[in-house]
């Protein structure tokens, strides 16, 4: 089957952020490549937009309920000039996967999200310390019960399975020991309010311990200089971040040059991040809509290349029914991706979202979409006047989105204009693009990105 | 389905005043075949973060257990005694009955040679039932693979959660995830019925085209044509009045579910249902004990319901987690991560009691229990004695049977 013509500025806006509307993407075609990735390599030279979008809603969001951060930092998503940031952070959410469902603190959630977009692009060994002494995170990997004398290993299993160095690179002694290096860790909390990180001298263990061939009085500190400098958790994140950004299958040759730069630049993250956007196999075919988009990523990006007015705040319950709850992961491990974001639920839960997303009009109930997609100007410069070209230009602007023969009849068929789009009564052509957009958004190409 | 199906059950549910001839043969079928039905239907029950078994079902005579859970022990007075060494925690009251009507059985020991002390690579290794290395397919999934001819029903198997276990990964076959009904179908502008209608038909049209070549696409397309597939027959027994109270959680509401399919009729054999949150290193008590009444209130009232119309023979239910937990209570009133954990098998043909031998808890490994049952024994079982199925075929090698069906 022929290949499919590579978009490299639509490409790099998606993986790299959540999409952008047309016209960002017009003048990233007219910028060129290069100048378009250094412009989002560059986040820092400007404040980010979200600050301004966020404070025209700041009367709007409960930030005590965890819907109400949820939509906070979808509205940042959705309107930030910092792209790759909040790509990133949402990298280290589901690596560092909390759950708000155990911690119970949407402040405390919303801080470690902010420790994430502060440091995410920093040195990995002190994201990793920060991460261990989080107030969210100590409380929801028990270490502020992790006691000496009583240690609890929740916190340094999966420190060492999920966070750095991955299975089958340590010992059951390795977990025991260390999690003797983070007893006195601790976190004070009152009703469900969590407190800050303190250490608590006298519940620590100040003996001997081995970890992974290091012995002494080791201390949480010292577990993660072990940690963060391992070959093993050089892979592990390179790996990740390459799954993240690139494609799902790469080989041990296409991540030990980029794993041996994290240990080069001493585990910072931002070199490794700039390596990968640059690197040949980003632009690949095998990476071209390689990727099954999230939930978030499927509905940020409709919602960011759509051009209307569309109300953030009901976001957050249609993710639920895709698939994805912001800051409540199902489990330590965070969300897997690929394949196991789709199933026939949340599939439904995808074209019922574009559903309400293309009926909203000025004028809904607080359950409606916001006034909806502004048809004036999703329409301007659409030169159509068969259904089939329509259904083209509408796929080019959406994505661009493949569209197989097949399913552009189809679409045609739908619309019923035999004689050209001029025979459709305005109402009717309002409704039909509409309702095409619904289509387009729920077919399994636009699934992909 | 079968029209022996419809008169076998639907008629008796419906309160249709008819007996024909296919009910009486069915009926005969039954009698002269006591240990497996023509239509088994088989839920599996995962827990998820590893259930605490020796909370579970309780050594309530060995004074190892007392001194090994100084706070979080039950105090032999609160203990439902089942045997008289063992009993279940109080939590699980509403089982007990079951228990003691035969309808209840359980492994108090599965497990697995080397256990995998990590929450995702354990449960892997139950999913796929392969301890050695990672393969892509569940063993459920491999003996829908195995189906042959495999079955045209696109509800024959069904996930009652929004995403699919590993468990049910196949090669072949398509499995609906239906967490429940409420938005599980193709919404459109209630301004434009007949729009809506138009879209409805395109959209179920669009996936069956071949689509463009890029990876999962295809995969993707598959699954927006299962859930338009499903979703008007599953709609269809939205009327579904149950015969007893269902608690309000979400996993009595998800078995609730799972009832109105099968009395139903919809042909569905295979259901999965998980309940989460058994992960208890802190302070464990209260937790595990709402846990475990979730667990069995649902279960009976589940049992009750599917018994109330007449399908109890029908049914085996299997429960597991990926682990057990610590002999030893941790110093944060919980538990850490272990090994061997008791299995229940709940049906109307189950052979209820104990199956297979109890832990020692002075014969340990590296402070947990050593499984006495593999846990790929259980399945073997309900491979070939419910399932009818080739276990050696499907699980790679032959196990001994456990005989509770």
């Amino acid at each position: 089957m022929a290949q499919t013509p590579i978009d490299p500025i639509a490409h790099l806006y998606r993986r790299a952020g959540f999409g952008v509307p047309p016209a960002e993407l017009d003048e990233g075609r007219r910028l060129g490549y290069a100048a378009t990735l250094e412009k989002i390599l560059r986040f820092d030279a400007a404040p980010d937009a979200a600050e301004t979008a966020l404070a025209a809603y700041q009367s709007q969001l409960d930030l005590t309920r965890p819907n109400g951060i949820q939509a906070w930092w979808l509205i940042r998503m959705l309107t930030t000039s910092r792209p790759l940031v909040e790509k990133t952070t949402l990298f280290w959410h589901g690596h560092f996967a909390t759950a708000i469902s155990k911690v119970k603190d949407p402040a405390a959630m919303r801080e470690q999200n902010n420790l994430f977009r502060a440091k995410g692009m920093g040195r990995f060994r002190d994201l990793l310390l920060a991460v261990s002494q989080d107030p969210a995170m100590l409380f929801w990997l028990d270490s502020n019960t992790n006691r000496k004398g009583q240690p609890n290993e929740n916190y340094a299993r999966e420190l060492m399975e999920l966070f750095t160095m991955g299975i089958g690179h340590y010992t059951e002694t390795d977990v025991k020991e260390a999690a003797r290096a983070f007893t006195g860790w601790f976190v004070s909390r009152q009703a469900r309010q969590l407190g800050q990180f303190f250490f608590n001298d006298n519940q620590h263990d100040h003996g001997a311990k081995t970890v992974l061939g290091h012995t002494g009085d080791l201390n949480g500190t010292d577990i993660v200089d072990i940690l963060a400098y391992k070959p093993e958790t050089a892979r592990f994140i390179s790996r990740k971040l390459w799954v993240w950004f690139i494609h799902d299958h790469p080989s041990d040759a296409d991540i030990e040059p980029l794993a041996q730069l994290y240990l080069a630049n001493d585990t910072q993250i931002r070199p490794l991040v700039e390596a990968i956007l640059r690197h040949p196999a980003f632009l690949s075919d095998e990476a071209y809509l390689a990727l099954v988009k999230s939930p978030v990523e499927f509905a940020v990006g409709t919602l960011r290349v759509l051009p209307g007015s569309f109300n953030p705040l009901l976001l957050p319950g249609a993710l639920r029914q895709m698939g994805q709850e912001l800051f409540n992961p199902p489990n330590v491990k965070g969300w897997d991706g690929g394949m196991d974001w789709i199933s026939t639920t949340t599939l439904l839960g995808r074209v019922n979202f574009a559903n309400a997303v293309t009926s909203a009009r000025p004028g809904g109930n607080r359950n409606s979409f916001g006034d909806g997609i502004n048809l004036a100007v999703l329409l301007r410069g659409i030169t159509a006047t068969t259904a089939e070209a329509l259904v083209d230009q509408l796929a080019a602007r959406l994505g661009p989105v493949p569209i197989n023969d097949g399913s552009r009849a189809e679409m045609a068929a739908y619309v019923g204009a035999p004689g050209g789009l001029s025979t459709l009564a305005p109402a009717q052509l309002d409704t039909k693009v509409r309702g095409l957009v619904h289509l387009i958004l729920g077919t399994a190409e636009y699934q992909v990105g | 389905m079968k029209r022996r199906d419809f008169l076998g059950r639907g008629a008796a549910l419906f309160g249709v005043g008819f007996v024909g001839p296919e009910l009486l043969t069915a009926m005969a079928q039954v009698s002269t075949n006591p240990t497996r039905p023509a239509d088994p239907v088989l839920v599996m029950v995962q827990l998820n973060g590893g259930n605490d078994g020796l909370n579970t079902v309780i050594p309530y005579a060995d004074p190892v257990y007392y001194a090994s859970r100084p706070v979080l022990a039950i105090p032999k007075d609160r203990v439902l005694p089942v045997s008289a060494t063992h009993g279940f925690h109080p939590g699980l009251e509403k089982l007990k009955p079951l228990f003691e009507s035969g309808n209840l059985g359980l492994i108090p020991g599965a497990g697995y040679p080397n256990a995998n002390r990590s929450h995702f690579r354990s449960m892997e290794i139950w999913q796929t039932a392969n301890p050695d290395r990672i393969v892509a397919d569940g063993w459920l999934g491999r003996y829908l693979d195995s189906m042959t001819p495999p079955s045209a029903n696109p509800l024959y198997t069904m996930n009652v959660a929004q995403a699919l276990p590993k468990t049910l990964n196949c090669e072949h076959c398509s499995v609906p995830s239906v967490p429940n009904l409420t938005t599980y179908n193709y919404a459109t502008d209630p301004r434009q019925p007949q729009d809506g209608k138009l879209l409805l038909q395109a959209f179920s049209k669009i996936n069956s085209h071949v689509p463009v070549d890029r990876p999962y696409v295809g995969l993707i397309q598959k699954g927006l044509d299962d859930a338009y597939r499903t979703m008007d027959r599953l709609q269809a027994t939205k009327g579904y009045q149950p015969s007893v109270a269902y608690p309000t959680t979400p996993f009595a509401q998800a078995l609730q579910l799972v009832a109105q399919v099968i009395v139903n009729d919809l042909g569905t054999r295979i259901f999965y249902v998980q309940l989460s949150g058994f992960d208890t290193h802190a302070n464990q008590a209260q937790e595990h004990a709402d846990l475990l009444a979730d667990l069995g209130n649902g279960l009976s009232a589940f049992f009750t319901d599917v018994k109330n119309a007449g399908r109890a023979d029908d049914l085996l239910v299997v429960t597991f987690s990926e682990f057990g937990r610590r002999v030893h209570e941790n110093g944060s009133r919980g538990t850490d991560h272990g090994q061997a954990g008791p299995m229940f098998v709940l049906g109307g043909r189950v052979r209820g009691g104990f199956h297979g031998a109890l832990p020692n808890l002075t014969d340990l490994d590296n402070g947990d229990l050593k499984y006495t049952v593999d846990f790929r024994s259980v399945y073997a079982t309900v491979l070939q004695n419910w399932l009818a199925a080739d276990p050696a075929a499907i699980l790679g090698s032959p196990f001994p049977l456990v005989e509770f069906v």
